[in-house]
C-alpha cells in the first residue's frame, strides 16, 4: 500500500485489549517549541526522556490504567482526526514508552523477556563505548545529595545579582590584563610555549581544575533552576570521559530536558562556560600579580588560556557537539539540531530527487526548515575546518616529536574510520538495501553515481587556481653596509631607521672617539711645528741639513694627513641616500668598535631601486614553481595580511645554499625552515634550499612600512589544476614531509 | 480436580517463545551466518549419506531369512530402544539396523523396496536436513521410514502434507505399514472436530496440513488465554483448559513440499479471527469506488507494478481533496479518506477475476498465485478484501477482528526438530539456512532423467504464442502422447480450454475452479493422447502414470505457456514429465508481453513487452532461444530478490515487534 500513514496494523489486537499507563515516576513537563507544544516525559529512575506531540500526549494521557488502548486510540481520533496517532503509530509509540520503561501494564512481567532485554542492552552500550573509542565514558560516582546541600550555597551564581557580580569578575580580569604594565609583552609572547611538552603537565592539572568547576557549573545551575521550577533538576552522574585518551571530568544534567523556560535550559547549557570565563578572570588578576618566575603564575597562565580561548573556541561553539551546540538548540527550539538537519537534507533528496513517497518531513515550520539548512551548510564547513586544522596540527607535532607517532596514527585512523568510512558505507548499505527505497532504488542509485560522478569529474576535470607558500624577508635592492674605518668608543649614533642623505656631504650616522689618535695628532702637529722651525733655522747655512730636514717634514706632514683621515674616518656618513638602519647599535654607546666591524646599512630608500624579496623555498616547492615557470606572485608582510604587493620572480639560485639569507627564516626563531641543530648561528638550513629573488612590480621603497629584513609570506600562482590533484599532492607532501638528513 | 495428562504437562511445562528461540541474525551476526551456512555447505552430506545408505542395504540383506513375527518382535525391541532419545548410546548404529529392518518391512507389506536414494534420504531427514529429490522419485515412502524412528520416540511426529486429500491418502496408504512397527497413524481433515483431532494429534504420526496444525497450535494457545505457562494453566483454569488443548506440542515434522511451505508461503501469516462488525463500511468502500472511478491513471495515479501498489501523483491528491471536501463522516478525516480511496484504486488495478480470485457461493476466494490453488479461508489485508467485494457488487464482509496471528515461516521455527523435502530447493539454499539453518542435501535421481528440453520459444506478441502452442498440441497429439500444459492463471487455462475446443481437440481443464477432481485428472493425464490443461501446480503430489502405449509414444510432454516468477515453479512442472527414467520432453512458450517480462524484466524488455501486448504484429517474430532464456533468467532473477526482500522484511518487522511488544504480554 502506498499510503503513508495506514490506519490499521495486523498486530494491533495485541495491544488492543490493553490497559497500561504510565508508571508514577513518570514526570511530565509541558514545552513550547517553535510555538507547538510538546510534553516531555521523564523518567526518574533512569533517566530517560520521551518527547510527545499534543495528540500523541492525549493518547498516552487517555491511558489511565482503566480504559483500553482501543478505546484511548478511538477516542483520539475522534478528537484529532488526522492529527491522531495511526494504529503502526500508536504501537510505534506504546513499545519505545515501554522499552524506556515509562510504560506499565497490569501483565504478570514477562522475566524471561527482561533479561533478554538487559542483556541486550548491556551488549549494546558495550558496543557503542567499543564504536566510541576517542570518546569513552566511565560513569563513577552519584552527586546528587552533595549538590542538592551545594545548590543553596552556590545557586546565586546564576541569578541576576550574580551576572552582575560575573560580569564585574570579566571586567576586572580584562582591566588587569590590559594595565599590565612592564610585561604586556609576555602575554602574547608566551602562548607559543603553552603546547610545548615541559609545560604539558601544568598545562593539564589547569585543564582538570577548569573542568571540574565547568562540570559542577553545569550541575548546579540544573539542580537550581529545577528546584525553581518545583522538580526536577537531578543530576545523577559524574564520571570519567577519555577525551581522545585524556582523562576529562563529566557531569550528566541532562534533566535540565524538563525545565520548562528554553532560557534557562540554555542558562545550564552556558553554566559550564560561564563558570569558566570567572575562572579565567580570576587567574588573570593573579596571573599579574604573581612574580614571572613562580609555579602559580605560570599555572594562571594555562587556566587563563584554557578557561577562556579554548572554552571559547570548543565549547562555546554551536557547530561542534559541545555546550555551543546544545545552548543553541534550546534557543531556536529544535532538539537535535544536528540529526534534524541531517535528516531534514536527507529528506528533500529522498522527496525531490528520489521522490520516496514515504519520506517523513523531519520540520514542521519554514522557520526551522531555514534553521535546519543553514545550520547543516555551516555546521559541515566549520567540521571540515576544524579537522582540517586538527590534522595538520597533529601532523606539524608528528614532525617534531616522533614520539607521539602511534597516538596520532591509532586518532587518524579512528577519526578516519568514523567519520568518513563508518558514513560512507551507511550511505552505500542504506542504497542497497534500505527498504525505504524499494521502489526507488535504480532512481536512487543512479541519482546518487551521478552526484558522485560529477562531483568527482568537477573535482578531477575542473581547473581551479593553485599556489604556494613560501616565507621571505625584505631586501633593499640597493643597500651599502657601514663599516668601522677607524677604531674606536661609539661617541654618538643617529637613531636607527632614520632617513639619511648621501654623498660625501651625507648625514653623519656615527661618531666615534680615539683619544689616542687625537694624543698622536697633537705629537705629530707639534713635531711638525719643531721640523719647520728647525728647518728655517738650517737654511742659513747648512744646506745638506736643510734637506734632510725638507724630507722629514714631509714624512711627518704625510703622517699626519694619514692621521688626519683615519680620524675623519671617526665620523661616519651615509654614502647614500636612503635609511640607517642600525637596530642594536644604540645600546652600544661607548662601546668600542674595531676596524673594519659592520656598524649597520643604509638602504636605498628610492622607488627607483626599491625593495626586493629574497624567499628560501624547500626542494619539493621549489621544483613546483620551476616547472611551473609561473613567475606571479603575491606578497603580504606577516601578520598584516591587509596589504598586498604584486610582483614576479627575477631570479631562482639553485639549490645548494644552506646559509639563510636571515635568521629570521630559521626555525628557531619562529621561520617554516629547520635549522641544523648543530649550526651555532642558527643560520645554516638543515636541508639545501633554493633562493628566489621576487621584486614588486611596483617599486616600493624601504620605509616605514616596508622594512628591510621584515617576513613577508609570497605567494605563488601556479598553473590552475583540478583539486582533485592539488589535493592528493598536498596529501602526499603532508604524509612524506621531508625530513632533514 | 483430575490429574493433567502427561502430554499436556510436557507441552505446557515446556514453554517456546515465539520466536522459536532463534532470531534471524542481523548486520555481523548474519555475515558470520552466511559464512557458517557458506562453509557448511562444502561438507560432503550427500557422500556421507550415501556411504551409511550404502551400510543399510547390506544391513537388510540379512533381514530376507527373517519371519514376519520375527520381524515384528525386533521392530518392537528397537522401539524401545528409539525411546530412549539421546540416551541411547548407540542410537547410530540402531538407525541403520532399523532402516534395514524397515526397508524389508516396507518390502513386504506395500511390496516397495525403499532404494539407497530414498534411505540416504531418510537418514537426512531424520537429522533435521532439509532434502531434494527430485518428482516421482517416492518422496511420501522416504518420509515414512524417519516418521516412524520419530513416532517411537513417543513424542509425535507430524508428516505436513499440501492438501488433506493427499494427507488422507498418505496415512491410509502407510497405515499397515504403521501398524506392523506397532505405530498409530492418523490424519486431519478440515472439517474435523477437536475431540477427532485430539485423537490424530495423539497418534504417534499424524499426516496433516501446515495450515491445519498452525491453526490448531493458535487455538490452543488462545484456550490457553495467553497464559502459555504451565503454573498459570494448572492453577488459573483448572483442567478444563487443559484438556481443551488438542495438540501435544511441536516435536517432529517432515514438511512435503518443502519449498511451497517454507518459502512461497513463509510469510503468509495464518490468523485466527473472529467477526467484529461495522456497517458504514460498506457505504465507505462504495464511497471510495465511487472517488476511485473519478482519477485516471497515469495523470492522477501511478500503477507500481513490482509492488503492485497505487500511488497517488501530487495533482491526484489535490484532485482527491477537492472531491472530499464536501463529503461528510469517514471523509472528514483527509489521510483516511485517502487511504481507502488508494485501496479501492489498487482493488480495481492488481486484482483481478479469475486471475487472483474467483467467485463461489457469493464469496470471493482467494487463488494462491504460486501454487494456483483456491485459498478459502485467506484474506487479503489493508482493506484490499473487502475494496474487491464491493467492486464485485458483493456482501461485504466486515473486516476481521484478528485474535492470534503467526506466519509459517515463524510457525516451523518452534519445532524442537523439522525437516522437509521437495523436488526443487537448491535455489532457496541461502535462505533456507537463513531463516530456518537447516542444511540442504540435494540427492540425485535414481534412474537418470531422459527428459529432453526444448529451447525456450519467446514470441513478441500474446497471440502468436497461443498459435505456436496450439500448433504444437496438436502436432503432439497426433503422435499419441499425452500433453500437459500448465497456465498460470485460471483465466489463460479457460482461455486456452476454449481455443482447444474451437480446433476440436478433446482436453480436460484442472483449475482452481474444478479443485474437487484434481487427483483423477492428474492421474489420468498419463494416458496416450490426453491433452491436459493445468494450473502450474494443480495436483501437485500426484505421480502421473504412463499407460503403455504413451510411453512408446515418447512420454509425457509437458507445456509451460508462460514463465513464472520463480524459476522453480518452472522446474517442477517440467519435472512432471520423465519421471523415473520415462521418456518425457518439455518446453516454454513465452511472450513478452506475459506478466514476468511486463513487471520484471529490465526497462528495456520490458517496453518492448508493452509496445508488443498493445500492438498486433503482423508476421510472428521470435526471439533467439538464448536471448528469451537471458532474459526470462534475468527477469526471475529480479522477481526472486523482491520476493526474498519482501520475505526478510516481513520477518524483521516480525521480530521487532516481538522485541518492543513485550510489554503486551507473550505473543498469543
Amino acid at each position: 500500500m502506498a499510503v503513508t500513514r495506514p490506519t490499521f496494523h495486523e498486530s494491533w489486537y495485541r495491544v488492543a485489549p490493553l490497559k497500561p499507563r504510565l508508571r508514577a515516576t513518570v514526570r511530565v513537563s509541558r514545552q513550547f517549541f517553535r510555538g507547538r507544544q510538546w510534553y516531555v516525559l521523564q523518567d526518574q529512575a533512569n533517566n530517560a526522556f520521551f518527547r510527545l506531540n499534543r495528540a500523541a500526549y492525549r493518547f498516552i494521557g487517555l491511558l489511565d490504567g482503566r480504559r483500553t488502548v482501543e478505546t484511548a486510540w478511538e477516542f483520539c481520533g475522534r478528537e484529532y482526526s488526522d492529527e491522531a496517532p495511526t494504529q503502526p503509530e500508536a504501537i510505534q509509540l506504546l513499545a519505545q514508552l515501554a522499552s524506556s520503561n515509562l510504560l506499565e501494564v497490569e501483565l504478570a512481567p514477562d522475566t524471561q523477556g527482561m533479561f533478554e532485554r538487559f542483556r541486550k542492552r548491556r551488549r549494546r552500550e558495550m558496543q557503542n563505548r567499543m564504536m566510541n573509542l576517542l570518546f569513552p565514558r566511565f560513569p563513577l560516582l552519584d552527586p546528587d545529595l552533595f549538590l542538592d546541600h551545594m545548590a543553596p550555597l552556590l545557586g546565586w551564581i546564576f541569578t541576576w545579582p550574580g551576572l552582575a557580580l560575573w560580569l564585574a569578575l570579566l571586567a576586572a580580569g580584562v582591566y588587569s590584563l590590559l594595565n599590565q604594565g612592564p610585561g604586556a609583552g609576555h602575554l602574547l609572547r608566551d602562548v607559543s610555549t603553552i603546547l610545548r611538552p615541559d609545560n604539558w603537565l601544568l598545562l593539564y592539572a589547569a585543564f582538570i581544575v577548569d573542568k571540574i568547576c565547568h562540570e559542577f557549573g553545569h550541575a548546579i545551575a540544573c539542580k537550581k533552576f529545577g528546584r525553581d521550577a518545583g522538580g526536577g533538576g537531578e543530576v545523577h552522574v559524574i564520571g570519567l570521559m577519555l577525551l581522545v585518551f585524556t582523562p576529562v571530568p563529566y557531569v550528566d544534567a541532562s534533566s535540565a530536558w524538563l525545565l520548562p523556560s528554553r532560557w534557562r535550559r540554555a542558562v545550564v547549557g552556558a553554566a559550564g562556560m560561564w563558570v569558566e570565563l570567572a575562572l579565567a578572570s580570576i587567574a588573570a588578576i593573579l596571573w599579574v600579580h604573581t612574580s614571572p618566575n613562580s609555579t602559580l603564575h605560570a599555572f594562571c597562565y594555562n587556566l587563563m588560556f584554557i578557561a577562556s580561548v579554548a572554552t571559547v573556541i570548543f565549547n562555546g561553539n554551536p557547530f561542534l557537539r559541545y555546550d555551543g551546540y546544545y545552548i543553541l538548540s534550546d534557543l531556536v527550539e529544535i532538539p537535535n539540531l544536528l540529526g534534524r538537519s541531517l535528516s531534514y537534507a536527507a529528506h528533500l533528496i529522498k522527496r525531490y530527487i528520489w521522490t520516496v513517497p514515504e519520506a517523513i518531513d523531519p520540520s514542521e515550520t519554514w522557520g526551522q526548515r531555514i534553521w535546519l539548512l543553514v545550520y547543516l551548510a555551516a555546521a559541515g564547513v566549520v567540521r571540515v575546518l576544524v579537522s582540517l586544522g586538527i590534522l595538520i596540527f597533529l601532523v606539524r607535532s608528528l614532525h617534531n616529536y616522533p614520539q607521539i607517532m602511534l597516538p596520532v596514527a591509532v586518532m587518524v585512523v579512528a577519526g578516519f574510520a568514523a567519520w568518513v568510512i563508518v558514513p560512507l558505507g551507511r550511505c552505500v548499505w542504506y542504497l542497497a538495501a534500505s527498504p525505504e527505497l524499494s521502489r526507488r532504488r535504480s532512481r536512487a542509485v543512479i541519482t546518487s553515481l551521478a552526484g558522485v560522478l560529477v562531483l568527482l569529474a568537477a573535482l578531477g576535470l575542473w581547473p581551479a587556481p593553485d599556489h604556494c607558500r613560501v616565507e621571505g624577508v625584505v631586501r633593499p635592492v640597493h643597500a651599502s653596509k657601514i663599516f668601522a674605518r677607524t677604531a674606536g668608543f661609539i661617541d654618538w649614533t643617529l637613531p636607527t631607521n632614520t632617513a639619511v642623505h648621501g654623498g660625501p656631504r651625507g648625514t653623519v650616522l656615527l661618531r666615534l672617539r680615539n683619544p689616542s689618535l687625537a694624543a698622536e695628532q697633537i705629537k705629530l702637529q707639534s713635531q711638525l711645528a719643531q721640523l719647520v722651525i728647525r728647518r728655517n733655522k738650517a737654511r742659513a747655512g747648512k744646506v745638506a741639513m736643510e734637506q734632510i730636514l725638507t724630507h722629514r717634514l714631509r714624512a711627518v706632514r704625510d703622517q699626519l694627513a694619514n692621521l688626519n683621515h683615519r680620524i675623519a674616518g671617526l665620523t661616519l656618513r651615509a654614502p647614500i641616500a636612503g635609511r640607517w638602519i642600525a637596530p642594536k647599535l644604540t645600546e652600544k654607546i661607548g662601546g668600542y668598535l674595531q676596524q673594519g666591524q659592520p656598524v649597520g646599512r643604509v638602504a636605498s630608500q628610492s622607488r627607483r631601486s626599491g625593495i626586493q624579496i629574497l624567499a628560501a623555498a624547500s626542494q619539493d616547492l621549489a621544483a613546483r614553481v620551476i616547472n611551473s615557470g609561473s613567475s606571479q606572485v603575491q606578497i603580504r608582510p606577516l601578520g598584516r595580511p591587509g596589504m598586498l604587493l604584486r610582483g614576479g620572480i627575477i631570479r631562482i639560485l639553485p639549490a645548494g645554499q644552506s646559509r639563510l639569507p636571515s635568521a629570521a627564516l630559521g626555525y628557531t626563531t619562529g621561520g617554516p625552515i629547520a635549522i641544523n641543530p648543530q649550526d651555532a648561528t642558527a643560520r645554516r638550513a638543515a636541508e639545501p634550499y633554493f633562493e628566489l629573488f621576487v621584486r614588486p612590480r611596483i617599486p616600493i621603497a624601504i620605509g616605514a612600512v616596508w622594512l628591510s629584513g621584515q617576513r613577508v609570506m609570497v605567494r605563488i600562482a601556479l598553473p590552475a589544476k583540478p583539486l582533485l590533484w592539488q589535493g592528493w599532492n598536498a596529501l602526499h607532501r603532508l604524509l612524506n614531509p621531508q625530513t632533514g638528513t | 480436580m483430575t490429574a493433567t495428562a502427561p502430554h499436556v504437562w510436557r507441552k505446557l511445562s515446556r514453554r517456546v517463545p515465539l520466536t522459536g528461540g532463534m532470531e534471524i541474525p542481523r548486520g555481523a551476526d548474519a555475515a558470520w551466518h552466511w559464512a557458517a551456512g557458506a562453509i557448511g555447505h562444502l561438507v560432503p552430506r550427500r557422500g556421507w549419506y550415501f556411504h551409511q545408505a550404502r551400510r543399510v542395504l547390506a544391513l537388510a540383506d540379512s533381514t530376507r531369512h527373517l519371519s514376519d513375527a520375527r520381524l515384528r518382535r525386533l521392530l518392537t525391541h528397537f522401539a524401545l530402544r528409539f525411546r530412549l532419545g539421546r540416551a541411547n548410546p548407540d542410537s547410530h548404529r540402531d538407525r541403520l539396523v532399523a532402516l534395514a529392518l524397515l526397508r524389508q518391512a516396507a518390502a513386504r507389506l506395500l511390496q516397495k523396496e525403499p532404494f539407497c536414494e530414498q534411505i540416504a534420504g531418510a537418514l537426512a531427514l531424520y537429522d533435521g536436513c532439509l532434502v531434494e529429490m527430485a518428482t516421482g522419485e517416492g518422496k511420501s515412502l522416504t518420509a515414512t521410514l524417519p516418521a516412524i524412528m520419530v513416532g517411537w520416540a513417543g513424542h509425535g511426529c507430524h508428516v505436513i502434507t499440501v492438501n488433506d486429500y493427499l494427507a488422507r491418502r498418505d496415512a491410509e496408504e502407510f497405515a499397515p505399514f504403521y501398524q506392523f512397527c506397532g505405530l498409530r497413524v492418523d490424519y486431519i481433515e478440515q472439517e474435523m472436530e477437536p475431540r477427532r483431532r485430539q485423537l490424530a494429534y495423539a497418534a504417534d504420526v499424524t499426516y496433516l496440513t501446515n495450515k491445519e496444525v498452525c491453526a490448531d497450535f493458535l487455538r490452543d494457545r488462545l484456550a490457553l488465554g495467553g497464559e502459555g505457562r504451565l503454573a498459570g494453566a494448572l492453577l488459573r483454569l483448572g483442567n478444563s483448559a487443559a484438556r481443551r488443548q488438542v495438540q501435544r506440542g511441536l516435536h517432529f515434522a517432515i514438511v512435503d513440499e518443502a519449498d511451497s511451505v517454507l518459502i512461497d508461503e513463509a510469510v503468509t501469516p495464518l490468523i485466527i479471527s473472529s467477526d467484529h462488525g461495522d456497517e458504514n463500511q460498506l457505504q465507505a468502500y462504495q464511497q471510495a469506488l465511487r472517488l476511485a472511478e473519478a482519477l485516471e491513471s497515469p495523470r492522477d495515479y501511478r500503477l507500481e507494478r513490482r509492488h503492485r501498489q497505487v500511488e497517488l501523483t501530487d495533482r491526484g491528491a489535490r484532485r482527491l481533496a477537492e472531491l472530499l471536501e464536501n463529503l461528510p463522516g469517514i471523509w472528514r478525516h483527509r489521510r483516511r479518506g485517502e487511504e481507502l480511496v488508494v485501496q479501492a484504486l489498487t482493488a480495481k488495478n492488481f486484482f483481478l477475476r479469475d486471475k487472483h480470485y474467483v467467485i463461489q457461493n457469493e464469496k470471493i476466494i482467494i487463488v494462491d498465485e504460486y501454487t494456483g490453488r483456491l485459498m478459502p479461508d485467506r484474506y487479503w489485508r489493508d482493506g484490499i478484501h473487502q475494496a474487491v467485494e464491493t467492486r464485485e457488487g458483493l456482501a461485504v464482509h466486515a473486516s476481521k477482528e484478528t485474535l492470534a496471528r503467526i506466519s509459517y515461516q515463524r510457525f516451523f521455527r518452534l519445532y524442537e526438530k523439522f525437516c522437509g523435502m521437495s523436488g526443487t530447493l537448491a535455489e532457496t539454499r541461502a535462505e533456507l539456512w537463513h531463516i530456518y539453518r537447516r542444511p540442504l542435501v540435494v540427492l540425485p535421481q535414481h534412474r537418470p532423467c531422459i527428459r529432453r528440453r526444448f529451447p525456450v520459444h519467446v514470441w513478441s506478441a500474446e497471440r502468436h504464442k497461443w498459435s505456436a502452442v496450439l500448433e504444437e498440441i496438436r502436432r503432439l497429439h497426433g503422435a499419441g502422447r499425452p500433453i500437459l500444459v500448465g497456465t498460470r492463471s485460471v483465466q489463460v487455462s479457460e482461455q486456452l480450454s476454449r481455443a482447444l475446443t474451437a480446433a476440436g481437440l478433446e482436453h480436460c481443464v484442472l483449475n482452481a475452479v474444478r479443485h474437487a477432481e484434481e487427483a483423477q485428472i492428474i492421474a489420468a493425464a498419463g494416458k496416450a493422447g490426453r491433452i491436459t490443461v493445468a494450473t502450474n501446480m494443480a495436483g501437485r503430489g500426484t505421480d502421473i502414470r504412463l499407460d503403455r502405449e504413451a510411453l512408446a509414444a515418447g512420454g509425457l510432454h509437458v507445456i509451460a505457456t508462460e514463465f513464472h516468477e520463480a524459476g522453480r515453479i518452472d522446474r517442477q512442472l517440467a519435472g512432471r514429465a520423465g519421471r523415473q527414467g520415462d521418456p518425457g520432453s518439455s518446453a516454454v512458450y513465452a511472450s513478452l508481453a506475459d506478466h514476468l517480462f511486463i513487471t520484471h524484466a529490465l526497462p528495456p524488455a520490458r517496453l518492448s513487452g508493452r509496445i508488443a501486448g498493445n500492438r498486433e504484429f503482423r508476421r510472428p517474430s521470435g526471439l533467439p532461444a538464448w536471448l528469451g532464456g537471458l532474459l526470462a533468467w534475468f527477469a526471475q532473477y529480479r522477481a526472486t530478490r523482491l520476493s526474498r526482500r519482501q520475505r526478510k522484511s516481513v520477518a524483521l518487522a516480525d521480530h521487532w515487534l516481538d522485541e518492543s511488544l513485550h510489554f503486551a504480554g507473550p505473543e498469543i
